[in-house]
């Protein structure tokens, strides 16, 4: 088995959690993170029970083992053990290894530990599921075949919830809870997940002892009472999983109607116009602010511009952010493209009534917004502000006029300008 | 007696392995000669409790292997060695004889004394730590023997026991055998007929699954007189017996 934990460590660098944990530290996408490492665990601990349990097989040992007293339940589960022990201490090693990291970098809130108890119960039953598989269909091919299946599985599951299959929400590398911090967690999909995945396992083992034909009949009954009780829970489950509310809204978000938020203080930065975001996003603060006070200076002190900006999240999708009345979605905030994105709606919102989507801007207030992003040396996101040589003259003669004057323009015209009943040739 | 075997037959599909065998034992050393294909390797299999008969019933040590709990008395005490020794090549020849002194309930502070018991009966005691997969094919056979006794069973099955042994080493496993046979039923089942004349107090003769020549091994050399065919006596017989069946 000790070969095992590097091949294990080769795959890991494959997982998603190697190639990039969450940008923005939340206990939430981390702890979801832990859970999609099931995807790589996952299948290569099927194949590996498939092959443990095809061992007596292949060295030839059946009729030795056979004959001895010693239950074959007992020795088959002490087999089963070490590989499912091997698994479970590379998950749970995972596991530590992204919370140790989140916790250097984390600014908010605690771990979430049902996803990572969703991704342990999926990890147990693919060591079930394989070891099943290698003692009843035993074959060279068999452990292999049961990795690509597993993969195969849970992959055509996730497309399925993706596609709006409710049930498709019990793949084990379906996110089980929703990552916005400005909500109360709910676990209920990942309590539903953990319980189909013990179902999943019960009705496996069950099979293969209820399989015996020269078992004890008290074994086989005892076999069979298992599986079905894994049957009932993973009805259940499904019910479960069909009533969640997790993942209706956005990627594993909850929808407003039966969001608790969760109380918090905001934290603050920046002058003349400050920004606030959620404590979870602290670390953030200090890149927003560098992005986006450049592009609101100018407005600085104008009458009926905005005072501050606030991160909100009204529709409970992680990276949507809403500033003041103004409904900002964006992306992450780290890459720079994303970063671009962000600045250009800030723009946008800033020259706009409030809650007025970016595409309803209309010409004058896209060539205000064009020259904001200008003097902030931000070249504007052609998806929302397409380049346009009207726009831009008008951003040229406003930056033109003397910083005075401009203001002056900004003060009288503020109100106008945002409530979209000025035009082009309003502008200086 | 400590087999008792009625009317048992075996199949696997279509083909008839055993059939309607009638076979006792006591304690003594017994013999089951054959050319290949006979059945003596699935008569083994059935006794060691491996597969269950088509038909027949069979009493092993006084007690029904057709029932769960007498198939787990029986099994505590039962040696059985395979024809084909499987063993996993990591364990040392002391872990496997070990790990199935533990496998048939010897007592955990019991076992590794057991273990070390049966390794120096087979005379294997100055490589008991070497790996498995270092070890010739008569070393592996002797590793095989040693877990069949480990137990100090009271029914012994040993199917071609001496393949790949040297003369040496037959000769200090006939005396084994003489010497377990003095306390319980050991059944072996071999092609080696001298094997049998050294060792066995009983020989049966198997030929297309049935058993056509049953006594001891002076009845059995008895049955070749005058018959020219063989190189020895008991060979003689054999060929005497098997000629008769084939008619």
């Amino acid at each position: 088995m000790l070969p095992m934990i590097p091949a294990m460590a080769g795959l890991l660098l494959l997982s998603p959690i190697a190639r990039h944990l969450t940008p923005v530290a939340l206990w939430t996408s981390r702890s979801n993170d832990v859970q999609s490492t099931v995807q790589a665990i996952g299948p290569f601990v099927a194949g590996t029970a498939a092959w443990a349990a095809y061992r007596e097989r292949r060295r030839g040992v059946t009729d030795l083992l056979t004959c001895t007293p010693y239950p074959p339940l007992a020795r088959w589960l002490a087999t089963w053990s070490a590989t499912a022990l091997w698994a479970v201490l590379c998950y749970a090693a995972n596991a530590g290894a992204v919370f140790a990291i989140t916790t250097g970098q984390a600014t908010w809130g605690h771990p979430v530990l049902w996803p990572v108890l969703s991704g342990l119960t999926s990890v147990l039953a693919c060591s079930v599921l394989g070891f099943v598989a290698g003692k009843l269909l035993p074959g060279r091919l068999t452990a292999p075949l049961v990795a690509i299946g597993t993969f195969a599985t849970m992959a055509a599951v996730m497309q399925w919830a993706l596609a709006g299959g409710r049930l498709g929400r019990l793949s084990p590398i379906y996110p089980s809870i929703g990552e916005s911090p400005f909500f109360r967690v709910d676990p209920s999909l990942a309590q539903a997940q953990a319980l189909c995945f013990l179902g999943v396992a019960a009705a496996a083992a069950g099979l293969l002892a209820a399989n015996r034909r020269r078992g004890a009949r008290a074994g086989r009954l005892w076999g069979g009472a298992v599986a079905a009780a894994g049957l009932v829970l993973v009805a259940t489950a499904s019910g479960l999983a069909y009533r969640s509310p997790v993942g209706d809204f956005g990627h594993a978000a909850r929808p407003p109607s039966v969001a608790v938020p969760v109380a918090y203080t905001p934290v603050c930065a920046g002058s003349p116009l400050p920004i606030c975001v959620h404590p979870a996003f602290r670390r953030e603060l200090a890149a927003l602010e560098t992005a986006l006070s450049p592009v609101a200076a100018p407005l600085a002190g104008t009458p009926a511009m905005p005072s501050g900006v606030t991160q909100s999240n009204p529709d409970g999708s992680l990276l949507a952010f809403g500033f003041g009345n103004y409904q900002l979605s964006g992306d992450t905030i780290v890459p720079y493209r994303a970063l671009t994105d962000l600045r250009t709606r800030f723009a946008l919102a800033l020259v706009s009534a409030p809650g007025a989507l970016p595409a309803q801007a209309g010409a004058a207030q896209r060539a205000v917004a064009v020259y904001l992003l200008g003097q902030a040396g931000v070249t504007p996101e052609p998806g929302l502000l397409p380049p346009s040589t009207v726009d831009t003259a008008a951003a040229r003669r406003l930056a033109a006029l003397d910083a005075a004057d401009r203001r002056a323009w900004f003060a009288a015209h503020a109100a106008a300008l945002r409530a979209g009943t000025l035009t082009l040739t309003d502008l200086p | 007696m400590n087999i008792e075997v009625q009317g048992l037959t075996r199949g696997f599909g279509r083909a008839t392995a055993v059939r309607d065998v009638e076979l006792s034992a006591d304690a003594g050393v017994f013999g089951l000669l054959g050319p290949n294909g006979a059945g003596k390797t699935t008569l083994l299999r059935m006794l060691a409790t491996v597969i269950p008969p088509s038909s027949g019933s069979v009493r092993l040590l006084g007690r029904d292997p057709a029932a769960h709990r007498e198939r787990r008395e029986i099994r505590r005490r039962l040696g059985y060695l395979p024809q084909q020794l499987g063993y996993y090549p990591n364990f040392t020849v002391f872990e496997f004889v070990e790990y199935f002194a533990l496998l048939k309930e010897i007592p955990p502070a019991r076992a590794a004394r057991a273990a070390a018991s049966a390794v120096d009966r087979v005379q294997l005691g100055d490589r008991a730590r070497a790996k498995l997969r270092t070890l010739s094919g008569g070393m592996l056979r002797r590793v095989g023997i040693a877990q069949a006794i480990v137990n100090d069973p009271g029914l012994l099955l040993l199917d071609e026991p001496t393949a790949g042994l040297d003369p040496e080493q037959r000769m200090g496993f006939r005396a084994l055998l003489r010497e377990i046979g003095g306390s319980a039923t050991v059944v072996v089942s071999t092609h080696l007929v001298e094997d049998v004349g050294a060792a066995c107090d009983r020989v049966a003769l198997m030929y297309d699954g049935r058993i056509v020549f049953h006594g001891s091994p002076a009845e059995l050399t008895d049955r070749g007189l005058g018959h020219a065919v063989g190189d020895a006596p008991l060979e003689r017989g054999y060929a005497a017996v098997l000629a008769q069946a084939r008619l």
